[in-house]
């Protein structure tokens, strides 16, 4: 009973909100972005977007329409310019082409 | 439905921060740093056939850190047909150590410490969290310890175990339910104990800049001392 929990668990997390992988990090190297950056993208997304509403799949929308949907919520969610810019990196990242 | 999932999160660009899905229960996620919001509770308990007493509670809550939240309970009063009566004032601290989301299992920390007239009150607790996407899972047990009349030499205690679970149809709108269980152990004496046993549905709706969300519970249990129903509003607005 524990482990289906925990294993339910570690896909729902993969899923929905994904490690810094090094796929990730390379998809990310064309905008100039570090592995830092995504990280901190990764930590801001579960915790700041997690207060309002859950989180949608990552793969939910295209990596180009992320950066408009963060920027649309940046105030509300208390982030600063660095902050959205980091959350952005990492969703587009994460999105996949 | 792309295009509807997309509209629907454009549309809540001004959601509210730190939106509750429950009211019995305590989510695990903190308010982000630098916010301030006001969160209002009405709970009226509820006889078979009219209503027994009706409290209130008004609270600023602060988001502090990441991680750390504070809130100032600064009205907690009750009116029960015969009078309107201020009972006390409270203050709150959670600390959120892992991500419901991020993280295997999302746990926090709850301490509330509340005084009035004659009266002090201490409740501590666990908060354990787990999302699957649009649903969300959630524990809390609890620890409260009364000390009241002259002297403050009545005590009091009760341990609390509620689960509650809820599904985001929408980010402006979710349905889902709450258990509570409760041992109610006055002068902490075990042989005195009451067992009580509440479930009951919730809805949530968030506004822009306001969210409120409701909890109607019957008593499945048999104990004079508790209402047969109760039903719990926690209206909230970004300060």
């Amino acid at each position: 009973m524990v482990g289906s929990v925990l294993f339910l668990s570690s896909c729902a997390t993969t899923s929905f909100v994904p490690p810094v992988s090094s796929i990730l990090i390379e998809r990310a190297q064309s905008d100039h972005i570090t592995a830092q950056q995504l990280a901190d993208g990764r930590a801001l997304f579960a915790t700041r977007c997690l207060e309002c509403h859950t989180l949608p799949s990552v793969t939910s929308y295209r990596s180009d329409q992320w950066p408009r949907l963060v920027s649309r919520m940046a105030a509300r969610a208390n982030l600063t310019a660095t902050d959205e810019r980091s959350v952005a990196a990492y969703l587009r990242a994460a999105a996949g082409p | 439905m792309k295009g509807v999932l997309l509209f629907l999160l454009i549309t809540i660009e001004t959601a509210f921060a730190g939106a509750r899905h429950f009211t019995y229960l305590y989510e695990a996620p903190t308010a982000a740093p630098g916010s301030f919001e006001l969160e209002n509770y009405a709970t009226g308990l509820f006889s078979e056939s009219r209503w027994i007493d009706l409290d209130f509670r008004h609270e600023i809550e602060i988001g502090l850190t990441n991680h750390l939240q504070a809130s100032v309970y600064f009205a907690n009063w009750s009116y029960d047909r015969a009078a309107v009566q201020y009972d006390s004032a409270s203050v709150e601290l959670i600390y959120n150590f892992t991500n419901p989301a991020a993280d295997l299992l999302g746990l926090s920390l709850y301490q509330e410490l509340g005084g009035g007239r004659r009266a002090f009150e201490s409740e501590t607790k666990l908060i354990a969290q787990k999302n699957f996407g649009p649903l969300i899972l959630l524990y809390n047990f609890t620890i409260e310890a009364e000390w009241e009349g002259e002297g403050l030499c009545e005590r009091a205690g009760e341990l609390q175990q509620a689960i509650g679970a809820c599904y985001e149809l929408n980010p402006r709108l979710s349905l889902g339910g709450e258990v509570l269980h409760e041992i109610v152990l006055p002068d902490w004496r075990r042989s005195d104990s009451d067992t009580n046993f509440f479930a009951g549905p919730n809805v949530s709706y968030r506004g822009n800049g306001w969210f409120a969300t409701l909890t109607g519970l019957k008593q499945w249990t048999n104990t004079a001392d508790e209402p047969p129903y109760q039903v719990r509003l926690i209206f909230g607005i970004s300060l």
